[in-house]
């Protein structure tokens, strides 16, 4: 699945942020100013109440100049919006004072308030009272309702005062609120990809430069030019590595083709020579024989070669052994040698095998045998003529099973000892057929113990010969 | 002619040994390892060398720039089986002046050697002229005055090298050196046997004889001033 481009996910990110922000601020801003502006009406009404609560203390003031005293506090303020007011002693039916006037008629809301928001004596209460039209915040009112003893009796004090016009201005404080978040989300969902894309430039230009590797500029020393964001140098150098390692492994198979070619073109040309020069002027039937028997000799040097590079294919395409069995080396060494023996002696050589008691490997017994064939083979070539090739096992040491095969052939120089198991390895540039191996004997050696969880080592002294060691591990 | 084959691969070596005796009757000298094929290179004057690039203990690359950095403008037919472009630039960078790679035909490899060995003596004509007679390297025809002469390998191979420097005084020594590799059998006086054994062969009544002995130095052949 194709997960969504860093650049959309980050620019959805930064505008939900963004617009959260702003939706967050904005309701704060809503819910202070509305505060402010109630307090502001709270405020006035709290000096009316207070006032008004003053007057009523006041003795011995006449009922007329009272009333005027009440229209003062509430008639007029500087608003010019016109208070109202309910005064009235609590179990009369009487009222101290109304605003009410043939203009503006007292609201229901104060002739008959609300018990829910009634006071305690002593104490007040705010509350808001709907208004009675269509809109009715706008008509409605703010109104506080204070309870005070006096003289033994409790005075009620309500005051109102409107306050339709603090909700036409929170209305319009939202509008802008929602204009100008509405436009600064606006122009953070358009920024926000442009700043995405230039801090990703890096990763765009990474991204052609790595669309330009191919095979052939692997070897370059790193893909990303310039200066990278730090976020990315461990990838780089990842990266890097991984290309190096692919580069190494290109260059590996290049030189592999390359000897394989050498390999397999040098009997090419000799054959092809072989069969030219027969042709080229009538011979003898002894010259057409000795021809024929060289084209088959060199033939079969092919063949040798080309079952070898088969047999290395195969084992690289397969880490593992297919179904490993149980191999009783010591039977499997015996039968090698007696097979050995024969040829060893043909050519005036021996092998010798040192018996051992019933040792058990786990693996594939095709290949085990393969490698100590190769081994042997390589010890009766390259040890001296007539020479003695000895071949021991041993059961140990622990978990190991060791293998020897001990030539009295000529000492290897050490610098040679680690090349050894390359493929095509010769000791020296040349590819000289003179000794009969084809370069992939050891190879397939290792190849093979490898596959087996061994290890092979090989010493070489002038004195006592060459030695070639194998462990396994003993099922 | 002398060729000088450095070919680690001995079966090889032998059969373009045999192809070149057989049907240019050149000598060859034959050397299976760098070390000994350079010592070679610089101990004979050969009038080929046919050299392998890998080959034991020094490469053919080394033999080639070695020879070159003496001066030693012996021509140079690279045989090899690498055949990657760079590695054929890299040969004709180092003085090589021709490239086969392996598998190669015989054929198409003799032709090769023959204009090798006669560009060395400056003639890119297969047929040489001395006089009335006429030697086409190529075909190996020899005629005078219009009528083919027959002649056994040896006598062909001391006229062509005698017709090749044509004019020029060639001393019992350098035909020794250019006609004989080492495994032949080679006294002073089997020059003279096969010089007068051309003479005879050459002399069909003529007044004039083409080949002059220049006492103590050797023969030259070229046309008498009638």
């Amino acid at each position: 699945m194709r997960s969504l481009s860093i650049k959309l996910q980050l620019s959805l990110m930064v505008s939900f942020l963004a617009l959260v922000i702003v939706a967050v601020l904005s309701i704060v801003a809503y819910i202070k100013f509305e505060e402010s502006l109630l307090g502001n009406i709270d405020t006035t009404l709290r000096y009316m109440g207070g006032a008004i609560r003053a007057e009523l203390e006041e003795k011995g003031v006449p009922p007329e100049n009272r009333e005027a005293a009440f229209r003062a506090i509430t008639g007029h303020d500087a608003s010019g919006h016109p208070s109202q007011c309910h005064i009235w002693m609590e179990g009369s039916e009487e009222d101290l004072f109304t605003s009410d006037s043939p203009g503006a008629s007292l609201a229901p809301g104060l002739l008959h308030p609300p018990a829910e928001e009634r006071p305690d004596v002593g104490d007040l209460s705010l509350f808001n009272i709907a208004g009675v039209t269509e809109s009715r915040a706008k008509s409605g009112l703010r109104a506080l309702w204070m309870r005070r003893a006096l003289q033994g009796q409790v005075v009620n004090i309500l005051v109102a005062r409107p306050s339709g016009q603090l909700y036409y201005e929170l209305e319009e404080f939202l509008r802008l609120l929602l204009v100008s978040g509405g436009s600064v989300t606006l122009i953070v969902l358009l920024l926000v990809p442009r700043i995405v894309s230039w801090g990703l430039r890096s990763v765009t230009y990474a991204g052609k430069q790595l669309g330009q590797i191919t095979h052939r500029n692997l070897a370059q020393d790193s893909m990303m030019t310039g200066s990278v964001p730090a976020e990315l140098g461990p990838f780089k150098s990842a990266l890097d590595g991984m290309l190096g390692r692919m580069n190494e492994a290109m260059r590996q198979q290049e030189r592999l083709t390359a000897d394989v070619a050498h390999e397999l073109r040098t009997p090419l040309a000799v054959i092809t020579s072989t069969l030219q020069i027969l042709r080229m002027q009538p011979r003898t039937t002894t010259e057409y024989e000795e021809g024929v028997d060289d084209a088959l000799q060199d033939l079969r040097r092919m063949a040798q070669l080309v079952g070898q590079l088969l047999t290395l294919a195969r084992l690289d395409a397969v880490d593992k052994i297919p179904d490993p069995v149980e191999v009783r080396l010591d039977i499997l060494l015996e039968s090698l040698a007696e097979v050995f023996a024969d040829r060893a002696e043909q050519q005036g050589a021996s092998v010798v095998y040192t018996r051992s008691e019933a040792v058990c490997v786990q693996g594939d017994e095709a290949e085990l045998r393969q490698l100590f064939t190769n081994l042997i083979e390589n010890a009766l070539r390259y040890g001296p003529q007539n020479g003695m090739v000895c071949i021991a096992l041993q059961d140990g040491p622990s978990p190991w099973v060791t293998v020897c095969v001990h030539d009295r052939g000529g000492a290897i120089p050490p610098e040679v000892l680690p090349h050894l198991f390359d493929r095509f390895y010769r000791g020296d540039s040349s590819r000289s057929q003179a000794s009969g191996g084809t370069g992939l004997g050891l190879a397939i050696v290792r190849e093979i113990v490898l596959r087996h969880h061994g290890d092979i080592v090989i010493t070489s002294d002038p004195h006592t010969g060459t030695t070639v060691t194998v462990r396994l591990p003993r099922k | 002619m002398r060729v000088l084959i450095i070919e680690d691969e001995a079966r090889l070596a032998r059969n373009i040994a045999k192809a070149l005796k057989e049907t240019r009757s050149y000598a060859v000298d034959i050397s299976t390892d760098g070390e000994d094929g350079r010592h070679q290179a610089f101990s004979n004057p050969y009038d080929l060398i046919v050299l392998d690039l890998m080959l034991p203990k020094v490469g053919g690359l080394e033999i080639l720039a070695s020879l070159r950095r003496e001066g030693n403008r012996v021509p140079v037919l690279i045989l090899t089986a690498r055949d990657a472009t760079q590695d054929i630039i890299q040969g004709l960078d180092s003085g090589c002046d021709d490239y086969m790679t392996k598998p190669f035909d015989m054929g198409e490899f003799l032709a090769r050697c023959k204009a090798l060995v006669r560009r060395t003596y400056d003639r890119p004509d297969p047929v040489v002229r001395v006089g009335e007679l006429s030697v086409d390297t190529s075909s190996r025809i020899v005629t005078l005055r219009g009528r083919r002469i027959s002649l056994r390998a040896m006598e062909y191979r001391l006229l062509e090298y005698l017709v090749l420097r044509a004019g020029q005084i060639v001393s019992k020594a350098e035909i020794l050196e250019h006609l004989y590799d080492f495994n032949a059998e080679s006294f002073s006086n089997v020059i003279e046997v096969h010089i007068s054994a051309l003479r005879r062969r050459l002399d069909t009544g003529s007044p004039h004889a083409l080949i002059h002995t220049v006492r103590g130095q050797g023969y030259v052949i070229e046309e008498t001033p009638a």
